[in-house]
């Protein structure tokens, strides 16, 4: 089942009187319960388009269809919803809040939803235990390890049940034992069935992915399946 | 999304940085105190002038020797002497005058060493007639006051006022001692009551003698300085005034188109000028809380600016996971609402804890003070200072809730 379809996307920059071309039109379709990666160096325009898959940003150009419905046009505060409804995000900077704990961090998305406040609790606790902090609800991030704090920031962007995870260069900001970590608990959410995008810059950690889509100057110049896929697992080894 | 939540949060920040909250709400909190102490000792004044006139009787009428202004006092009670008004004036008002006045007493005053051994204090004299005590609804503590006959007979006797038999006498029993004036001995037949200030005039530091007796004895004159009559209801007091009038100017053989030689009105017209003052007072004092409570708003504002700037990517990752603009605005709206309600609650307090002490202090002084703190006034400066937050908000709200996530969350 098609979750994401763009077709045509564009998006400039107007700045005074210089218009930037970050994305010149990219057409692709990720099913649900895919894992892609969006790969391409820095200018490549990959933080852009995910953005705009994310429902930070909106497009220029072209067309964007999320379950079938057409979300090009939405508002400010159509956006929100979507994002508080269907998206999670992973940050490379983690962005957790330092004077709340970790299980206020994760609760932080269900302020903005329907859910009642016990529930929200109970929810956000579950998500803690799945990374395996249930022992560091009650910490303040700066208390944290990066690893952990990326296993906090996890759980918070899994906290509202999304149809997609965003990581962007979740690994970036931690040593390579941490970051295989994170891989791991990404690879499991997918195997679980749910749909993750990661964007990264490196070849090693899109790897993780089953699909990998590159970026170059703001075209599309690859979209291939992952041959040699890397697995990594809690420990923070590579296990195949 | 939840107010309550928000409120917490708000709390929590606030609680974090004490003196940077503490100082952002002290114009709130100079503002609300000021609110709280001007309604308080606004009423309070209008108690204590209340209580003047009550303790004088609201049905008084006084009439004082010389012409005066439409308003203004009469040169008499700046300290002139004028020496138009007699007590035969008095006893025509009370054989002529209107059935609604009810008794009449007249006055001639002085000041003068009092002797008792070898006491001594210098203290006033009423000279006054055998109807003061009905007319200023007033008695004896002990012994009993001058009769009509020791008023016309130049009767060498004296009744003491509370503090005076403090002075002169202490803990003994006055009645039937001698004490001198002006080196006539006085027998002393009573002690009046405890009574306070009345007519901001200390009445309990005098002594009362027989009108005549003071006039010819202790000051040497044929006038009175003053009488006052006891109207029988408050709607009579045109009628009773009219009444004087007609009689003094008839009289003193006044033209028609002349004008009197003296001054009547009410007592409670005299005091009433007196309320007009400090509610003046009062609305310029309200004038000057509102201007604190204005800077206070806008030292609010620019704080909450501040901490929009420094939380920018606070702001961006709340967007990021969900918030629409009205939740961003709220969170801001409901935290600079907390910090002008905890200074109006400060400032509440602050304010009742300076109306306890005026009052203490006031009625130390041996005025009769009311503490009065309206609920009104309280409600009025939490609404104020909630008000406040949210109006002075607005702007630090709104400027965080248009931050564009994506460059909210790079904000460094």
């Amino acid at each position: 089942m098609t979750l994401i379809k763009i077709k045509n996307l564009k998006r400039e920059f107007a700045n005074d009187e210089v218009v930037t071309k970050v994305l010149k039109g990219i057409d692709f379709e990720i099913d649900k319960g895919e894992f892609v990666s969006i790969m391409g160096p820095s200018g490549s325009g990959k933080s852009t388009l995910m953005h705009i898959l994310g429902f930070l940003d909106k497009l220029s150009d072209g067309s964007y269809h999320f379950e079938g419905e057409d979300v090009s046009k939405l508002e400010d505060d159509e956006l929100a919803s979507m994002r508080s409804k269907k998206i999670g995000f992973v940050f490379q900077s983690f962005n957790l809040l330092n004077r709340a704990s970790a299980l206020e961090n994760v609760m932080l998305p269900l302020l903005y939803s329907d859910m009642p406040h016990k529930d929200r609790e109970n929810r956000a606790k579950k998500l803690l235990e799945d990374v395996g902090l249930e022992h560091r609800l009650h910490h303040s991030p700066n208390k944290l390890s990066g690893g952990e704090k990326q296993r906090v920031a996890i759980a918070r962007a899994l906290v509202n049940n999304p149809e997609v995870v965003f990581a962007d260069e979740p690994t970036g900001n931690l040593d390579s034992k941490s970051g295989l970590a994170v891989m791991k608990i990404l690879q499991d959410l997918n195997e679980k069935g749910n749909t993750v995008i990661l964007v990264t810059h490196e070849k090693y950690t899109a790897e993780h992915a089953k699909r990998i889509i590159k970026l170059k100057d703001g075209e599309l110049v690859e979209d291939v399946e992952v041959s040699h896929r890397q697995w990594a697992n809690t420990n923070g080894e590579l296990t195949k | 999304m939840d107010i309550r939540e928000n409120i917490i949060s708000s709390w929590v920040m606030i609680k974090r940085s004490k003196a940077r909250s503490f100082l952002t709400m002290l114009g709130i909190i100079i503002g609300v105190m000021a609110v709280i102490v001007v309604m308080s000792v606004g009423k309070g004044a209008e108690s204590l002038i209340l209580n003047q006139i009550k303790s004088m009787g609201s049905n008084l009428v006084g009439v004082l020797p010389g012409a005066s202004e439409e308003d203004g006092p009469p040169a008499s009670a700046m300290g002139i002497i004028i020496t138009t008004l007699k007590y035969e004036d008095g006893q025509a008002i009370i054989k002529k005058g209107c059935d609604c006045i009810e008794s009449l007493a007249m006055y001639v005053s002085g000041n003068d060493v009092i002797n008792y051994g070898d006491n001594k204090v210098s203290t006033n004299f009423s000279g006054t007639t055998a109807s003061y005590i009905k007319v200023e609804e007033t008695e004896v503590r002990t012994g009993r006051f001058f009769t009509l006959e020791e008023e016309k007979g130049v009767a060498k006797v004296a009744v003491l006022g509370f503090e005076v038999k403090e002075k002169l006498f202490g803990d003994q029993d006055p009645i039937g001692r001698r004490i001198k004036i002006k080196k006539t001995n006085f027998l002393i037949i009573g002690v009046m009551k405890e009574r306070g200030v009345s007519g901001f005039t200390n009445q309990d530091d005098q002594i009362f003698v027989p009108i005549s007796t003071a006039q010819k004895l202790l000051l040497g004159v044929d006038h009175i300085s003053a009488i006052r009559a006891k109207v029988d209801s408050d709607k009579n007091m045109e009628k009773a005034l009219d009444s004087i009038t007609w009689i003094l100017r008839d009289k003193h053989g006044i033209d028609f188109g002349e004008a009197d030689d003296f001054t009547a009105r009410s007592m409670a017209q005299g005091l009433e000028a007196l309320g007009s003052i400090t509610a003046a007072l009062r609305l310029f004092l309200v004038a000057v809380s509102a201007i604190a409570l204005v800077v206070g708003g806008f030292g609010i504002m620019n704080i909450m600016l501040a901490s929009v700037q420094e939380r920018t990517r606070e702001i961006g990752l709340r967007k990021a996971v969900g918030a629409k603009k009205i939740h961003i605005s709220l969170q801001f709206l409901i935290e600079s609402s907390v910090i002008t309600f905890l200074g109006g609650i400060i400032g509440i307090i602050l304010g009742i804890l300076i109306s306890i002490l005026t009052a203490t202090v006031v009625k130390s002084m041996g005025y009769d003070w009311d503490l009065v703190i309206t609920p009104f006034s309280i409600i009025l400066g939490t609404g104020v200072s909630i008000g406040i937050g949210l109006i002075f908000g607005i702007i630090p709200a709104r400027r965080a809730s248009q931050l564009d996530p994506i460059e909210a969350l790079r904000y460094e």
